[in-house]
């Protein structure tokens, strides 16, 4: 068994890793509340995921820094206290995109200081054996996932529900799925994208290993 | 001697996934004749669209699922009759469609397909279709009127007793009316006499068992009686039995044996819990029809149902060997 391709492509990847391989919401089933109910809207899905970032990355940067000196139990503490410090900071932020857009958001700005991706990156980063390139990078690139997570879903609900791309109409769709804008729907289209990524990334993995490991002429036969 | 060399089972039971859906197509067909003579071609259009979409929508997901479809499979075929079959004769062909891809490549094959499914397709389709366009969805054409089969439906429609019941109201619909499918209303669930017949034949041939069908009309028609919402007791039974989709529903969607419980004791307890709930939503939900949501919020319940039934006859067991044992050691 060869798996130079392999290891090469994960050695290539582990740059982009949280952005597709390991993505947020996608692949590792994280931070869902937000891809099913804040997805009604692009603006929504835009304003999250700049709150997303902001609040991430100077999170799991400072778990890097002081995460090994932290007492086990303490440490989630610090984080959501220093991240619900950087969401009150930053929320005015999102209020450009849309007057009143942080009062129809509602809970779901406070819950995304205690969400669990970020709460497992800190995790991954406040051990003693962490490299703190990859800290910045996994941050930045678990916040991009998210955003496009957050934006393909948001983009097929508000186009299908309600005719409109980031409320401005857009012409030639002959019928409208309002169902679309309701939860259930979020549930189901983050499902079905997850399954297709997971789908997309174990295609990926298959190719680069088939690349190395030729099928025999026999076994291309008996197939 | 001759060794029969084919794997087992070696003996098999009569009954198979096509005789059971052949049974409740042959229904769903007289259904349709019904609903022909009641609103035209259109109705017939209706069914063609809904139960085209749903086979190619299941050949489809079969296919991507690296998986060869097989034309004895007949499933998608009932799920499509019986998305059509509770929608009004006058629904635009676009949301019969939606409704039926909806039902097989959103609540069928993702959990596994045929035989597999947590959900019922059809209430599923049906309750999806509903949500996006509850306005064509819930209003009705009018019996005997001409409905073109293509372009725009400009006969009269109207609401269904459901709607009136929900609103409080008394209907003006007369019982006779009601048992011979002359009101406006779903085209395949208002001949509530055909229905009760199809029912006594799905009981006859044991493809449905009677625990289900009548514990659930029975909780339905005991919750009416101490609930009245429409006059008398006696007149709320009857309106609420007849109004909507829920003896359809009980007769057709609740009856499926891949969304149902595996015990006899199993199905009246389904039956019951699904009674309840559907009258809570018919009394308090937002649609007058919300027997598909009760039926989708069943289905949740019914793998509990099936272990704690289990268990209930286990510890039933258990005590009833012990009491021997203690009777034998009594004796001796």
């Amino acid at each position: 068994m060869k798996l130079e391709s392999l290891r090469k492509h994960r050695r290539f990847s582990r740059w982009f890793a949280g952005a597709f391989g390991m993505n947020t919401v996608l692949i590792a089933g994280l931070a869902l509340p937000f891809a099913v109910v804040a997805t009604s809207s692009l603006k929504n899905a835009a304003a999250i995921s700049i709150l997303f970032a902001c609040i991430t990355i100077p999170t799991v940067l400072l778990a890097f820094l002081i995460g090994k000196y932290l007492p086990k139990l303490l440490a989630p503490v610090v984080y959501s206290l220093f991240s619900m410090a950087l969401l009150l900071a930053c929320t005015p932020l999102i209020n450009p995109i849309s007057p009143g857009l942080s009062n129809t958001l509602g809970i779901y700005i406070p819950i995304l200081a205690v969400n669990s991706s970020l709460f497992v990156l800190c995790e991954q980063y406040s051990a003693p054996c962490s490299r703190p390139i990859f800290a910045l990078v996994d941050a930045v690139m678990y916040s991009v996932g998210f955003a496009f997570a957050m934006g393909l879903i948001a983009c097929i609900r508000e186009w299908l529900g309600n005719g409109t791309l980031w409320g401005v109409a857009v012409p030639g769709l002959p019928f409208k799925l309002a169902g679309l804008q309701f939860a259930f729907a979020g549930f189901i289209l983050a499902a079905v994208f997850s399954a297709f990524f997971r789908f997309v990334k174990r295609t990926i993995i298959w190719l680069y290993y088939r690349h190395d490991n030729p099928l025999h002429p026999k076994q291309k036969t008996a197939r | 001697m001759q060794l029969n060399k084919r794997p087992a089972p070696h003996i098999r039971y009569q009954e198979s996934n096509r005789t059971l859906m052949s049974d409740i197509l042959i229904l769903l067909f007289v259904l349709t004749v019904l609903a022909f003579l009641f609103y035209g071609r259109r109705a017939l259009m209706v069914c063609a669209v809904s139960v085209v979409t749903a086979v190619l929508s299941d050949a489809v997901c079969i296919l991507l699922r690296g998986k060869r479809p097989s034309l004895r499979d007949l499933s998608p075929v009932v799920t499509g009759m019986l998305i059509a079959l509770a929608m009004p004769a006058a629904v635009p062909y676009y949301i019969v469609a939606a409704a039926a891809v909806f039902a097989i490549a959103i609540a069928k094959h993702p959990f596994g397909g045929l035989g597999n499914n947590l959900f019922n397709p059809a209430a599923a389709g049906f309750a999806f279709a509903a949500i996006c366009w509850p306005d064509q969805v819930f209003m009705y054409p009018q019996p005997f009127d001409h409905i073109p089969v293509f372009g725009q439906v400009t006969s009269i429609l109207s609401r269904n007793p459901a709607f009136v019941l929900q609103h409080g109201g008394i209907p003006s619909n007369g019982i006779t009316e009601m048992l011979l499918g002359n009101y406006p209303g779903p085209m395949g669930a208002t001949n509530i006499l055909v229905i009760l017949t199809c029912l006594g034949y799905l009981l006859f041939r044991r493809t449905v068992r009677w625990q289900l069908p009548l514990s659930f009309l029975g909780t339905c028609a005991v919750f009416a009686w101490v609930f009245p919402r429409a006059g008398s007791n006696i007149q709320s039974v009857c309106y609420e039995m007849m109004s909507g989709i829920l003896l359809f529903g009980a007769v057709f969607v609740l009856s499926d044996p891949a969304t149902s419980p595996k015990r006899d004791s199993s199905y009246a307890a389904y039956g019951v819990f699904a009674g309840i709930i559907t009258m809570i939503f018919r009394y308090f939900g937002g649609f007058e029809e919300s027997m598909p949501f009760a039926i989708l919020f069943s289905n949740a319940f019914v793998p509990v149902i099936d272990r704690y039934n289990e268990a209930l006859h286990r510890w039933i067991r258990r005590k009833s060997l012990e009491t021997r044992k203690l009777k034998k050691t009594q004796e001796v």
